[in-house]
């Protein structure tokens, strides 16, 4: 690899190349700019904290493994999460035959202690709110695979449909039809919560 | 609910105007639909309603064993892969020592596998040598008849000028 392609490598890229080179504390920087967002997608996809954790502990065994062969043809978020969500599919294909609701509530268990809004809400309210999450966290989890990865990576990762497509080998039109569909089932889930739908004389922003 | 826009073209227009992807006209434009649609606004408010919902779902802190764990298994691996040639080369050694021998077995591998080849080439350069020293020898022969005839044709031509 010449000079100049070297200073037009993205910085990830250049440091996995460095992680090749048998540089092990740049494997070191990678992990502590990436383990939050890979971790926390597969808590998304999985909806277990141990689980995922132990997915994203194969992830990074993968990325450190594959340096000798790491080749910048892609942007390394897009070859990192294709890694994550292979392994995350491959353990909600394996997991499928489990019943949905025999988990969902220990994994409550597992989410962030709630924030409180700096303004007090009342306890209606958060009940509410609390039913809403549970309603949407359960609608998510009965997406189909592929439709799940991809609103988790638009949604949390901020990924455009393009990077998407990557990750998921597939066209950027495919990865539309999956999020539109997936986006549908999620409003479709919340209609009910929506007591306000159509009633502010289409007020926006 | 009779909207005018096609349902990839209402999808496409309204998860671009929840995560601010449009271009300001693109985005004014929908807003004016907006206004008189009532499918696409009773969309927006549940695209919004769902968006707020999944901005609530908080992921759990990573625990704080995740990188040492992660390194402890790197180097189980690493250790694993190291061992099957240590084990060729006595405790203590580096690898320095293993240079010598790697040439040694390479040297003994070409031998055994390119051998007979490798004689009949240095027979077949032993056979040349012996050829180019004969011509060596009759140049030299031929190179000394021709000093004599001089030599002769000088004694000759002193002669006669005498």
């Amino acid at each position: 690899m010449n000079v100049t392609s070297v200073a037009t490598l993205e910085r990830d890229a250049e440091l996995m190349l460095r992680v090749r080179e048998g540089d092990e504390s740049s494997f070191a920087i990678l992990l502590e700019k990436h383990r939050n967002s890979v971790v926390h997608f597969l808590y998304r996809m999985v909806q277990n904290r141990a689980i995922a954790e132990e997915l994203a502990q194969e992830v990074f065994m993968r990325v450190y493994r594959s340096r000798g062969s790491y080749e910048p043809t892609a942007k390394f978020t897009t070859w990192l999460f294709r890694i994550t969500t292979h392994l995350a599919l491959n353990h909600v294909r394996d997991k499928r035959h489990e019943k949905l609701h025999d988990s969902i509530d220990e994994k409550v268990e597992d989410a962030a202690p709630r924030q409180l809004a700096t303004r007090e809400i009342n306890v209606e309210e958060r009940m509410l709110k609390d039913a809403r999450l549970l309603e949407i966290r359960q609608a998510i989890e009965q997406l189909p695979e592929k439709q799940r990865s991809a609103v988790l990576m638009h949604k949390y990762q901020e990924m455009e449909y393009s990077q998407i497509a990557g990750v998921l080998e597939c066209s950027e039109s495919a990865v539309k039809s999956l999020l539109f569909r997936a986006y549908e089932t999620l409003r479709m889930r919340l209609k009910h919560f929506n007591s306000g739908a159509g009633r502010d004389g289409g007020k926006v922003h | 609910m009779n909207c005018i826009l096609k349902t990839h073209e209402q999808e496409e227009l309204l998860l671009g105007y929840c995560t601010a992807a449009l271009e300001p006209e693109r985005a004014r434009t929908y807003e004016r639909h907006v206004q008189g649609c009532e499918e696409c606004r009773t969309m927006l408010e549940l695209q919004r309603l769902a968006d707020e919902t999944m901005n609530d779902w908080r992921a759990p802190e990573v625990s704080e064993e995740f990188d040492r764990k992660l390194f402890a298994r790197i180097r189980v691996e690493e250790d694993a892969k190291r061992a099957w040639w240590q084990g060729l080369v006595p405790s203590g050694w580096g690898w320095k020592p293993a240079i010598p021998l790697a040439l040694a077995a390479l040297a003994l591998t070409v031998f055994v596998w390119r051998g007979p080849e490798a004689l009949s080439v240095a027979q077949k350069s032993e056979g040349l040598k012996t050829d180019e020293i004969d011509q060596v020898e009759r140049a030299l022969d031929d190179m000394e008849a021709l000093q004599a005839l001089h030599q002769s044709d000088g004694e000759s031509a002193q002669k006669e000028a005498l």
